[in-house]
């Protein structure tokens, strides 16, 4: 692994890291460095080896082969601990405990922790600040747990599955403290089911599949990697002469008349439209998102384009 | 819930990762806090672990209190000895069995692990908490025997009694332990249950020994609960010659649950899921 020059080394680093529990691999060899500021959003099918990736960050698993550093330290060593906050998919709240009870509990256990006010207002809880644990929605809950991440005031945050379970307006209040969280200077790892999520959200996408990476990347260096801009229209060409437009990876025509193409630039396939004096109807263009890309990655019979 | 209108709130800068940890004594008493804010709002624990061993001793006892058994010894102490002694082993078998099998499954336990919380204080807090919710056990059932019974223990005995069972109690604790992190928490609430009612039956703590079969009689000695209850009653009859032999027994079953429970802990660790 080359050495970053850069003055900030990565806040998250996993080297070589492989880790098998009995028969299965859950992950291999799987090297990936998370940057000291950036949210960075980790996706991936079911079983792609996400929280297990987190378990070894965390420091509650220690990887079969390879190095995990956090903060330039061993995480199962423990020492990092006072400046990471996690959220994960399930933490039971001891349900006799009131939100408020439950972050207070939290907070003490941190040398520099919020104020639990700040923590309840970040995870918008204060309504229901002496409500019991056990009397949460399921989206308060997922809040509840968010509360007990930021509480200690970390320095690196792991947000797995964050916004499962919360309806729209929660979803809402929760990526607005995460985006101030970012731009306080906050590293935020999040895995997530909801891709538009980390569209529009996410500095850098990592994808992984059966425990190794697939891409790395930007949302929109992601995107662009994956011809799936698509342009519709009705008009009188034939197929042959949809496929010689310029930039056209497929193209298809359907019994009416109505045509589909896929392309990379579909700017420049709309110019020469235009200037062919093609007569169309009904145009249709939409770019390729997240999910597009996320899908031909991770599709069992991946296209290798 | 609408749109969020105001700014997030403003944050503390970021301090530099240094090797200061959180103060231990807040908390611990944060845990503490916590471990009897979680046994008194629950009501099964509540009544199962105050409410019970008074009812049993209104029952059982209140009829006898002013006999004496053959040996001179008032029945009334005996018998807040024979109930305190259920008390505490069924609030071991739920606080440690049922309430940790709760806490390791559900995944808060995972999340105290990825916390600065170092492990021994996490059980720290459970024992003291374990033991202050006992003594509070102990104290209203003792209450209850004075004020609606006319039973007294003077002062020193009291305090004698008191000490030898919460210290006893230790072993209790490993076993509820070694079912919390070996079994899943619908079991561990079934153990938690029948072994509270079956070692109490078989250590004489309902009926006095010598009025059990001869097989339940020869079982006993073998109980963590027998060697517990023989403690408090010694105090009772002013008779503690065989007291070495009961400290013994327990220290024995404290190693016992105690390796079986660190193993069972140290496995689930290392599932680190």
């Amino acid at each position: 692994m080359t050495h970053s020059s850069s003055a900030t080394p990565p806040a998250v680093e996993l080297v070589g890291v492989s880790k098998r529990f009995g028969p299965v691999e859950a992950l291999r060899g799987l090297t990936l460095g998370i940057r000291a500021g950036e949210l960075t959003a980790l996706l991936g099918p079911n079983g792609a080896g996400k929280t297990t990736a987190i378990s070894l960050m965390l420091g509650l698993a220690r990887p079969t082969a390879g190095v995990v550093r956090v903060l330039g330290g061993d995480p199962a060593a423990g020492g990092g601990r006072t400046v990471i906050g996690s959220m994960p998919q399930e933490s039971a709240i001891p349900q006799a405990l009131t939100v408020r009870e439950a972050v207070t509990l939290f907070a003490r256990l941190y040398p520099a922790p919020l104020s639990v006010d700040t923590a309840l207002e970040l995870a918008d809880l204060h309504s229901v600040a002496r409500r019991r644990a056990g009397a949460l929605s399921g989206g308060q809950a997922r809040r509840l747990a968010f509360a007990l991440a930021v509480v200690g005031n970390p320095q690196v945050l792991f947000l797995d599955e964050p916004t499962t379970g919360m309806d729209a307006g929660s979803r809402l209040a929760f990526w607005h403290a995460v985006d101030g969280l970012k731009r306080e200077g906050r590293t935020i790892l999040l895995t997530t089911h909801y891709l538009e999520e980390a569209e529009r959200t996410a500095d850098r996408v990592v994808v992984m599949n059966a425990g190794t990476l697939l891409a790395d990347g930007t949302p929109a260096s992601l995107r662009s990697g994956v011809a799936a801009g698509r342009v519709r229209f009705s008009s009188d060409l034939v197929l042959a002469e949809l496929q010689a437009l310029p930039g056209v990876d497929s193209a298809e025509v359907d019994g009416a008349g109505r045509a589909t193409l896929r392309t990379r630039e579909p700017e420049a396939l709309l110019v020469a439209l235009v200037q062919a004096g093609v007569s169309f109807r009904e145009l249709e263009v939409s770019r390729a998102s997240l999910e597009d890309a996320f899908l031909s990655l991770t599709a069992p019979d991946a296209l290798k384009a | 819930m609408t749109t969020p209108s105001t700014p997030a709130p403003t944050l503390p800068r970021l301090a530099a990762p240094s090797g200061r940890r959180a103060p231990l004594l807040p908390a611990l008493a944060q845990l503490i806090l916590a471990e009897l804010r979680r046994m008194a709002r629950n009501p099964m624990f509540a009544v199962g672990t105050l409410g019970f061993p008074i009812l049993w001793f209104a029952l059982f006892g209140l009829p006898n209190v002013r006999e004496t058994t053959d040996s001179g010894v008032n029945v009334g102490q005996y018998l807040i000895v024979s109930f305190g002694t259920y008390a505490l082993l069924s609030l071991a078998m739920f606080s440690f069995g049922a309430a940790v099998a709760i806490e390791r499954t559900g995944g808060w336990l995972r999340l105290l692990r990825a916390s600065p919380l170092p492990a021994p204080l996490y059980f720290a807090a459970k024992i003291l908490a374990a033991l202050l919710f006992s003594a509070l056990s102990l104290t209203l059932l003792y209450s209850f025997a004075h004020f609606a019974g006319g039973v007294t223990l003077p002062l020193g005995l009291a305090l004698t009694i008191l000490a030898k069972l919460l210290l006893g109690m230790v072993p209790l604790i490993a076993l509820g332990l070694c079912i919390g992190f070996l079994v899943n928490p619908a079991a561990a609430s079934v153990m938690a249950n029948v072994l509270s009612v079956l070692v109490s039956f078989a250590s004489g703590l309902f009926v006095p020994l010598n009025q059990l079969p001869d097989v339940v009689q020869r079982a006993a000695p073998y109980l963590p609960g027998y060697h517990l209850a023989q403690l408090g009653w010694s105090a009772v009859a002013h008779d503690t010659t065989h007291d070495l032999t009961h400290w013994l027994w327990l220290a024995g079953f404290t190693l016992v649950f105690g390796s079986v429970a660190v193993w069972a802990m140290k496995r689930d660790e290392a599932r680190g899921q």
